[in-house]
């Protein structure tokens, strides 16, 4: 952490932090350099095998299985988290099933698929912040962040599914800011660059897609380094006024903002 | 001489013209509102309408109201939830009209009572989602072989709300914002193949305006006009259907990917 005041390192380290992510990629970056800054992490799980309970605990990073097809076993999950860490101070959202971070052609998008794959994420992040929002009131407030890729602000071939997500979830964030402002949480997206969701080789073509530049920090960003220093903040009380925002977090790449 | 200027005006006048002559367009949630102001507008310009309601009685009054006034028009029970009968509008347009250049999907659930986000009733969720993520997913679907064909336009009709998010409305603010989304990335996934694809958001005077203004008179007399700086609610067809012209003629032949905002200036962030 760097130019922290000592009472927010402290209050970091104390900190309650509910983190949907998989087992590897981004979120489960994020998840792992928020738990090495000293936080208490639950780790919502959709990978799992839909159990509902908490795993051991690893260095501050619990991991719940959990269960995203229906509003009920959604709450079950955030109950579970909630309980394993004794109350919540902050939600990230950094998950993406594998299939959307894997390219396709949408006119061979099966209707099946469609539902599970593009609607599923946004009916569980739905039913999530619903479930959240008492757990989070009874904290006295707190934050959540949506880690979504810049495609939902760019558009891209071949990533159709995964740009109406990330779209949909930074929208909702926004509504969430706007209904939840007075009840002292703040919601708020990270925008971050499409390559560190997806394969490198796809990623390299979603990135000549959305700028004729290359990053201005010549570079696309790391999880552990760059995206969570950046929710740590959003948690801090440095940033309480800051609500409904979308933070462009991809080094420089996309400015369209 | 003419006795005055507007009758000058009037011996003078150059014919409008006819922006989408000859092309077909399908229409959803035509039966009323926004969707019929579209349709009344296309069918003025010249296309062929295929009027999509999910009450056809609905559809019939407007295709009546085009064929009265010398313009084409089909009208087909269509609800937009239901694949099968997006098809068969896709395949009644083909049929009658022998083909397809542009799909309009505006149909959308009503929005209901404004609510927190802890507080939108399940059954509202799920009418948003499928009739304006599953129902774009039909549409783009059925759509996409006839518009490859023609080169045709895909428009979806979305809302500020999907910018900047709703505090009253939050399950509408994220649908639309999932259809932009769908939009954005279709406009670049279909662009090489030469089909277009974009978004209108539009602010109007519709039937569900109305009731929302008669419960919530102080919203939108005030909040909503307040920040309209053209000081008034846009009307379907004379405001918001020749966006929608526009964008299904060729002189919008170089526009994909974007969100066309009628609202009278409301919304300007971007």
């Amino acid at each position: 952490m760097w130019g922290v005041p000592l009472d927010e390192k402290r209050r970091l380290a104390t900190s309650r932090r509910i983190v949907m992510a998989g087992s590897s990629g981004p979120g489960a970056g994020v998840a792992a350099a928020l738990a090495a800054d000293g936080a208490r992490v639950a780790v919502l799980d959709p990978g799992g095998d839909g159990r509902i309970g908490a795993g051991p605990e690893s260095g501050g990073l619990h991991r719940v299985a959990a269960d995203f097809t229906s509003a009920a076993a959604v709450a079950s999950g955030v109950r579970a988290a909630v309980e394993v860490l004794g109350g919540i101070d902050q939600f990230v959202y950094a998950w993406y099933p594998e299939a959307l971070t894997e390219p396709s052609t949408f006119t061979e998008v099966s209707e099946a698929e469609w539902a599970r794959v593009c609607e599923g994420p946004l009916d569980a992040a739905w039913w999530l912040v619903r479930a959240l929002i008492g757990p989070l009131r009874s904290s006295g407030g707190g934050s959540m962040v949506f880690v979504v890729p810049t495609v939902g602000l760019t558009g891209s071939s071949g990533f159709v599914m995964l740009s109406v997500v990330a779209e949909g979830l930074r929208v909702l964030a926004k509504g969430c800011g706007r209904c939840w402002g007075e009840d002292g949480v703040t919601v708020n997206t990270l925008a971050t660059s499409p390559s560190l969701w997806v394969a490198p080789d796809h990623g390299a073509r979603l990135l000549r897609e959305i700028s004729l530049s290359v990053p201005a920090m010549g570079r696309v960003g790391d999880p552990g380094d760059d995206l969570a220093p950046m929710i740590e903040l959003l948690g801090t009380s440095e940033a309480h006024f800051l609500t409904s925002g979308t933070l462009v977090t991809d080094g420089g790449l996309w400015m369209g903002l | 001489m003419s006795a005055s200027p507007a009758a000058d005006a009037a011996t003078t006048a150059v014919p409008a013209p006819r922006l989408v002559e000859g092309k077909t367009i399908i229409v959803t949630g035509a039966g009323g509102g926004v969707g019929a102001g579209i349709a009344l507008s296309c069918a003025a310009h010249g296309a062929n309408v295929v009027i999509a309601a999910r009450r056809k009685e609905t559809g019939d009054e407007v295709a009546a109201e085009i064929t009265r006034r010398g313009q084409y028009a089909l009208s087909v029970r269509c609800d937009v939830t239901v694949a099968a009968d997006v098809q068969a509008a896709v395949d009644a347009a083909v049929e009658r009209f022998g083909g397809l250049d542009c799909l309009i999907h505006n149909a959308v659930a009503p929005v209901g009572e404004p609510h927190k986000v802890e507080d939108v009733p399940d059954a509202t969720w799920e009418a948003m989602m499928s009739t304006a993520v599953r129902a774009s997913y039909y549409c783009a679907q059925a759509a996409f072989a006839q518009l490859r064909e023609r080169a045709g336009t895909f428009i979806i009709l979305t809302s500020a709300a999907g910018v900047e998010g709703s505090p009253y409305i939050p399950a509408y603010g994220v649908v639309k914002a999932a259809q932009r989304g769908l939009a954005k990335s279709l406009a670049r996934e279909w662009g090489p193949l030469g089909i277009r694809v974009n978004c209108i958001a539009p602010v109007a005077m519709t039937p569900a305006m109305a009731v929302s203004a008669q419960n919530s008179p102080v919203f939108l007399e005030g909040r909503l006009m307040d920040r309209t700086p053209l000081r008034r609610i846009g009307e379907p067809e004379p405001d918001i259907g020749p966006v929608a012209v526009f964008l299904a003629s060729d002189l919008a032949r170089y526009v994909a990917g974007q969100t066309i905002v009628v609202d009278g200036g409301g919304f300007t962030a971007f």
